[in-house]
């Protein structure tokens, strides 16, 4: 009896695995620890400046990281720290988490962004050029950038052919402002309607420059897109979160060229994709040319997307709440930079995708 | 005719032979002839042939008692005659269905057989008065004594008992149920002694079997042994008596274990297995165990594997159910430590501590084996140097329990 529940036992994994090899995939790489743990590929130790920075007389702080590459084909990593009161602190690394160079400035910002004309790295208000020679490390232009006064906690950005726009949405209405590259104010705020009488909320913004390489065959030939990613909340009963995926052409903003809104013309032509159920926003909705990247409702399990909301595969990478953790994804979605804010560590782990 | 196992056998069964012997009805009786009585010589079972002395003095004194008592005692010389022509040996006469084939042909109203042993000087005696006409038994007296002077007043206090007994029977009842002539009790477990009732010792189990002294158990009953041997946790069986002559297989008792080693693997940890051992305070009752199980991360991508070593003393224990159930709930608490380290190279050693809140597991539990699954609640302490656990719980699956383990036990 026992010998022959031990064999069971001692089968049983094997043979579920020549039936649903994810599953078994998923069951073996489960774990109490972070995903990222056993993802990550280099890490450096950020206790000494950040600790140094925050000093001892701050009420709260709190942490962003991102991944932002140029024109150029120059990726780099940021990380941002906050404190309240006081201003913060961009730190900007290379791909292997060489820290290049720091710049602390006295306001709050959550501007990111490759600037419009020159390709240069804009965090905060920081712009950070290239130096010389591409190994060069990078040189913070000292002179406060863009000068607006203005935190864009709220905004996507992005740039596109000399001119800076900020999108955000306020119930079923997304708002753009232009700038152009000094970013002076260029015309009076534009939109669309996301989805009329309901409440959206822009969670997450994809800026796709490289449009010949990654065609939106959607969108067509030679657009750049724009990839809008809305959540909304179902009036189930059950809170669950959902999310839609736009597809807009850079050029048309500030004001996309929908004639009902983004999701009722959006999904008889497939620029909307259908309801993205299981979707928490704890986190922001990443993308990358892999897939789009959303939190599931599976807490520290996220998932991988396809712009018509498909979904690819599942992937843990931390239970931590989302005040311990900040992270974001490269563009290419080889590997995603995670900020632990319990041990002061900054992680380069590896997607899998 | 000696009988191996039939030592000291019948102590508790006083009781239980009284009460059979309620098919002598407790009922008053005007009769004033004396009754005709076969009085069977006394028989020896005995293992051994140290004391057949007693034979013929219980035997005397039974005769006299009776005769003093007004009994009509049948001579030897009628009855003999008939138990040589129906061929049964004297030893046989101690047993209901002998002496009553030789009692009424004899004329006899009443037979009363009697039989005793003696083992480590300890004497067990059994007196019977049976109807001879309708073969049923009226009364009976157990007795137990140290072998010395005091044997004497046993015997005379046996028949001193016995004898308001059959004074009271009235017109005999009628036998509603047989008895069970014999049982003998089979076990794997040698030497293990059989106690019948709350203190009557009744034998050891000896070449794998233990014959039951003849005690009248009526057809159908029930009755409770209870089974002990040095190092194994006591049991209680009730057997059915369905037969007239029965063979009973006992189950076996759980040795106790002083100790277990377990192998495990957990939800969450699967790329790894856990070793432990169990430290009974109590024999398969509470326990101290030491735990180290360890597990590998990776998630079988682009991935450098992370290695975890979670060390932990538990105290823990069963509820609700002995040794002996085959379902068990084990809880057990604790604290442990979880060391980190990574196969990438400049990383620091982790070390997170944490209380193992509760565990609870639901066990099969077989004679060797432990077969249970448990569900684990750990709560990281956020303490030391370099951890990775912030204060907080644990949990492989984000939220709920820490993890679910399947495990194996072997006791020792």
């Amino acid at each position: 009896m026992v010998k022959r529940l031990l064999q069971i036992l001692i089968l049983l994994p094997f043979l579920l695995c020549l039936s649903t090899c994810d599953l078994i995939t998923a069951l073996f790489s489960m774990s109490p620890f972070p995903g990222y743990l056993a993802q990550t590929v280099a890490t450096t130790d950020m206790k000494a400046p950040v600790t140094e920075f925050l000093g001892d007389d701050y009420i709260h702080w709190e942490s962003d990281v991102y991944v932002l590459r140029n024109p150029g084909g120059r990726e780099a990593v940021f990380l941002v720290v906050r404190r309240d009161p006081g201003g913060q602190t961009v730190y900007a690394f290379d791909t292997s988490l060489n820290l290049e160079i720091s710049q602390k400035v006295d306001n709050h910002n959550r501007l990111h962004l490759i600037e419009a004309t020159t390709g240069d790295f804009v965090v905060g208000d920081v712009r950070f050029s290239e130096g010389p020679l591409p190994e060069d490390p990078l040189v913070v232009d000292s002179t406060p950038y863009p000068g607006l006064g203005m935190d864009f906690w709220d905004r996507q950005t992005f740039a596109y052919s000399g001119r800076n726009y900020a999108v955000w949405s306020s119930f079923d209405w997304l708002y753009c402002d232009e700038y152009n590259d000094s970013w002076v104010w260029l015309s009076p705020t534009g939109g669309a309607s996301i989805d009329q009488g309901e409440e959206r909320r822009l969670v997450g913004l994809g800026y796709e420059p490289d449009f010949s390489t990654y065609e939106d065959p959607i969108l067509g030939a030679g657009i750049t897109p724009v990839y809008l990613f809305v959540f909304g909340w179902d009036d189930s009963g059950w809170d669950e979160g959902f999310l839609y995926i736009i597809r807009t052409a850079a050029g048309e903003y500030p004001n996309p060229s929908y004639s009902i809104d983004l999701v009722a013309d959006g999904l008889p032509t497939g620029k909307c994709s259908p309801k993205i159920r299981n979707v928490e926003d704890r986190y922001p909705v990443f993308y990358t040319r892999k897939g789009v990247v959303a939190s599931t409702r599976t807490r520290g399990t996220f998932q991988l997307l396809q712009l018509d909301g498909q979904r690819i595969k599942n992937f843990y990478i931390t239970s931590d709440d989302d005040d311990e953790t900040s992270f974001d994804f490269d563009i290419n979605g080889e590997y995603y930079y995670l900020f632990n804010e319990n041990n002061l560590r900054l992680y380069k782990a590896a997607t899998g995708f | 005719m000696k009988y191996r196992g039939t030592t000291l056998i019948a102590v508790t069964c006083g009781l239980l032979f009284l009460s059979a012997a309620m098919l002598g009805a407790q009922v008053k009786n005007d009769r004033t002839k004396p009754y005709k009585t076969c009085v069977f010589p006394t028989v020896d079972l005995s293992t051994t042939e140290d004391n057949p002395e007693y034979q013929q003095i219980i035997s005397d004194q039974l005769h006299e008692e009776l005769k003093i008592a007004g009994f009509d005692i049948i001579p030897r010389e009628k009855w003999d005659a008939i138990r040589k022509q129906q061929g049964i040996r004297p030893a046989q006469l101690y047993r209901a269905d002998s002496a009553l084939k030789v009692a009424e042909p004899a004329g006899a109203e009443l037979a009363i057989v009697s039989f005793y042993s003696i083992e480590d000087r300890q004497l067990v005696l059994e007196i019977k008065c049976y109807d001879a006409v309708q073969g049923a038994l009226v009364a009976g007296v157990f007795k137990t004594a140290r072998v010395n002077l005091s044997v004497y007043n046993v015997i005379a206090g046996a028949v001193s008992e016995l004898i308001p007994e059959i004074r009271l029977i009235g017109p005999p009842p009628r036998i509603e149920s047989p008895v069970v002539e014999r049982i003998a009790l089979v076990s794997e477990d040698e030497d293990m002694a059989i106690y019948l009732g709350e203190e009557g010792y009744i034998g050891r189990i000896s070449g794998g079997k233990l014959l039951l002294p003849p005690i009248p158990f009526a057809l159908g009953s029930e009755i409770t042994v209870e089974k002990r041997k040095e190092d194994y946790h006591p049991g209680v069986e009730t057997l059915k008596l369905k037969e007239p002559e029965m063979l009973i297989k006992l189950k076996p008792l759980r040795k106790k274990a002083h100790t277990a080693t377990e192998l495990n693997w957990s939800i969450g940890q699967l790329l790894g297995f856990g070793l432990a051992q169990r430290f009974y305070l109590k024999p398969d009752s509470s326990y101290l165990a030491a735990e180290h199980y360890f597990y590998v991360q990776h998630n079988f991508s682009d991935s450098k594997p992370v290695f975890h070593h979670d060390l932990r003393i538990l105290f823990g224990g069963y509820l609700f159910s002995g040794p002996h159930a085959t379902l068990r709930l084990n809880v057990s608490t604790g604290f442990g430590m979880i060391v980190t380290y990574f196969w990438l190279k400049g990383q620091p050693v982790y070390g997170d501590y944490y209380w193992d809140v509760v565990n609870s597991s639901f066990e099969v539990n077989f004679r060797r084996f432990i077969l249970y699954i448990r569900s684990e609640q750990k709560y990281a302490l956020g303490i030391g140097s370099d951890h990775i656990f912030e204060r907080g719980w644990i949990s492989a699956f984000g939220e709920g329990p820490s993890t679910i383990t399947f495990g194996v036990a072997r006791k020792w």
